[in-house]
């Protein structure tokens, strides 16, 4: 056998097993001897380099959020994406901060003032509201609002406030204008707190504020006209999910102060 | 190991340090509930370093460590109508590897060259981020966003703030503004999810000839400036049509690797090739 | 769990039982990706984009194969066609699959003096030689004598046969030997280099 041959041989059967002319000329060639020691020193140094390497952890975050975004992770999410206005609206006061749920608890109270729940026989949610109870009609009349820190925190996630309605015979608001409704109360207290004593923060607060109703009246009044439009509803959404924030971080300030 | 210094500052403005010794990757959360900067730098000291310089007389600065989770409160001492006095600025040198939980009102937020999940969070301040990596949630009610060469996951929610990135490598970014502009000057990586939403905002986009991605741009009232038509095709994954409300553009650049979703309700959508 | 139960809970979009798959498969995946891209980063995007393929055909996956095998099938197809975007027109990864008879694979001068490489091979120069070779030799060798895949293995990732198989990881072998025995002459040049120079000179 010549060099030549065996280096066919090796191409096709590799180092394992060697025929016996293989091995007679290897033993007589010292060439291919160094050469098939070289392969072998090879194979040798390959198998100590490691099978596993540890990724980092962004790549599996980042493919779990493709996989979800493509619909293959089927699982419920803690906020979906498609939800009707009203679970919506339930979705993102579940969630919230302390302050928010402050919020929604005497918004919820304000809602009971709304339906005039009779004296002599008060619902139960109303009997957690000691404030609901000791205001007299004449200052509900006159739009006083409960004060938040009098208010007993909502120990389970509030559920949306009742729909109000002026009269029993009217029909029920809309699920978008009870969201309305409800931010629309919570944020009447505001002008009356003494908000955290930091003028910048204030400013900041009551401009984004302005910034966030303008755009939720322009929003409001679109989707009137056109309420198939799910843009402008997918926006709306996000506008009132972000002044639910802003008013509990403006109450989260009050509260420090009263 | 649980070690708790609660510290009244009397003279002003008072320079404070605390070293904490960390083994893992640190956990450091910092509410400043008062004006003031908190920087973030990181080195490679297994080591969590907190520089504080506060208003005298007016705010009380608490420092907690229970094993890698580092906890730091600076709440004002004063009654309100003296908001100006209420200060107080952070300097922290943490690990290359750090979670941060960062929330200040007006400061500028800085974070460096660090890598780790972060939740930042600023009323009016604005927060900058250079060279980051990790899972980075962003949320400012008027502060805006710098982010420069970072990478990672990015999500960013505010009503009035500002958003720019700034030679990103995210893989998922998340941008929601009601009222701010958005820039994205960067690479869209390849099966990356961009989606960047601004009310009444500018969103602009500037990829350069070696992006690929699938773009819909829409928008209900504002206008869709489209710079780059020339190098755009139909696009040709996905089917999504607008409707009468929705102007829709969809397009798809090079092969189309990456998603990229733009939207605005009013605001302009600029879309322009880099080279 | 077992891969079996993740794979079919996979199958209804459980996303535990994705992770899971990643966690058992990723790190072979990973250093796969890393050998043969050489770096983090393109290693990291194959890596991402190696596993979204595979878990958006999961439903597809019926058993015919080891699930391990089509997971390692699906990685280097992404890698190849990534390598061959970017690869140089003299080794193009049509001619490292399909040598050409007469000019195929490198040449060993026979009867000449080699270097000898024992005691010589670090895994820092090895993993240098590896980056160097075409594709295809890479692919082969890195399944082969890093990852301890067998022939019949190869093949089915590969799409090609036991003998090419073979062939291929000799060729690569055999090409590692010259880069490796080239990186040696270089380190000895630039030692007697280092020796002449006088202390301080600025050369």
């Amino acid at each position: 056998m010549h060099c030549k041959e065996l280096e066919s041989v090796l191409e096709a059967e590799g180092l394992a097993q060697l025929s016996k002319d293989a091995r007679l000329h290897l033993a007589t060639c010292g060439a291919c001897q160094g050469y098939v020691a070289d392969l072998n020193t090879i194979i040798t140094a390959a198998k100590t380099l490691p099978t596993e390497v540890n990724p980092p952890d962004r790549i599996w975050i980042s493919l779990r959020a493709q996989l979800e975004a493509e619909g293959l992770i089927k699982e419920p999410v803690e906020v979906a994406e498609r939800f009707s206005w009203w679970e919506g609206f339930g979705a993102w006061l579940k969630p919230r901060t302390l302050a928010a749920a402050t919020v929604a608890a005497f918004v919820l109270a304000t809602a009971i003032y709304v339906t005039r729940v009779p004296r002599n026989n008060p619902p139960e949610a109303a009997k957690n509201q000691p404030r609901v109870e000791t205001l007299s009609p004449a200052q509900t009349q006159a739009g006083v609002s409960v004060q938040p820190s009098s208010v007993p925190p909502a120990n389970s996630g509030p559920s949306p406030a009742p729909v109000p309605s002026k009269n029993n015979k009217e029909l029920a608001p809309s699920p978008s204008e009870s969201a309305s409704f409800t931010l629309d109360q919570a944020e009447l207290d505001v002008p009356n707190m003494q908000l955290a004593g930091n003028s910048q923060v204030d400013i900041a607060l009551r401009q984004n504020l302005r910034t966030l109703n303008a755009f939720i009246a322009e929003c409001e009044l679109h989707l009137k006209q056109n309420p198939q439009d799910e843009l402008a509803r997918e926006y709306l959404n996000t506008a009132y999910q972000q002044k639910a924030d802003l008013l509990a971080a403006m109450m989260e300030g009050g509260r420090g102060d009263n | 190991m649980l070690f708790a210094a609660s510290t009244a500052i009397a003279a002003s403005p008072e320079h404070q340090e605390r070293h904490f010794a960390v083994q893992g990757h640190p956990v450091v959360v910092l509410q400043n509930v008062v004006n003031g900067r908190i920087e973030v730098k990181s080195w490679k000291n297994s080591e969590v370093v907190v520089s504080s310089t506060a208003a005298k007389d007016k705010v009380a600065i608490d420092m907690e460590q229970v094993g890698d989770r580092i906890d730091i409160a600076a709440t004002s001492t004063v009654a309100a109508g003296q908001p100006h006095e209420v200060e107080a600025n952070f300097q922290l040198t943490v690990p290359e590897h750090t979670e941060l939980q960062l929330k200040t009102q007006t400061g500028l937020i800085y974070v460096e060259q660090v890598t780790g999940d972060m939740k930042l969070e600023s009323i009016a301040g604005d927060v900058h981020l250079k060279e980051v990596s990790g899972y980075i949630i962003v949320k400012t009610t008027g502060g805006s966003l710098v982010c420069t060469l970072c990478s990672g996951k990015l999500e960013f929610t505010s009503v009035s703030g500002n958003a720019q990135l700034l030679q990103p490598s995210f893989t998922n970014v998340n941008l929601m503004t009601t009222s701010g502009n958005i820039l994205y000057d960067g690479d869209f990586l390849r099966t990356g999810i961009y989606t960047m939403k601004s009310g009444k905002g500018l969103v602009e986009v500037r990829f350069s000839g070696n992006d690929s991605f699938d773009l819909q741009a829409k928008t209900y009232s504002g206008t869709v400036d489209n710079q780059a038509a020339q190098f755009m095709q139909p696009e040709q994954h996905t089917s999504r049509h607008g409707n009468k409300f929705t102007r829709v553009l969809n397009r798809t650049i090079g092969m189309g690797f990456a998603k990229v979703e733009i939207s605005t309700y009013s605001g302009t959508i600029r879309i322009l090739k880099r080279d | 769990m077992t891969e079996a139960e993740a794979i079919r809970l996979a199958q209804a979009g459980n996303a535990a039982a994705f992770e899971f798959l990643y966690q058992l498969h990723g790190r072979r995946v990973y250093a796969l990706c890393l050998r043969m891209v050489g770096n983090p980063a393109d290693a990291e995007d194959l890596m991402q984009e190696a596993f979204l393929q595979l878990f958006r055909k999961i439903a597809t996956f019926r058993g015919e194969s080891a699930f391990s095998t089509w997971l390692h099938r699906m990685t280097v197809n992404v890698v190849l066609m990534r390598l061959r975007k970017k690869s140089l027109p003299t080794d193009s990864l049509e001619e490292t699959m399909e040598p050409d008879a007469e000019n195929s694979g490198p040449k060993r001068d026979v009867g000449a003096p080699d270097l000898r490489l024992a005691g010589a091979v670090d895994r820092v120069n090895l993993e240098r030689s590896i980056e160097q070779l075409p594709p295809g030799y890479r692919t082969v060798f890195v399944l082969h004598d890093v990852q301890g895949y067998e022939h019949n293995e190869i093949a089915d990732i590969m799409g090609c046969s036991v003998g090419n198989s073979k062939s291929q990881l000799h060729k690569a072998r055999t090409r590692l030997r010259e880069l490796l025995q080239e990186e040696i002459r270089q380190q000895a040049r630039e030692e007697r280099k280092a020796a002449k120079t006088p202390t301080g000179s600025l050369e």
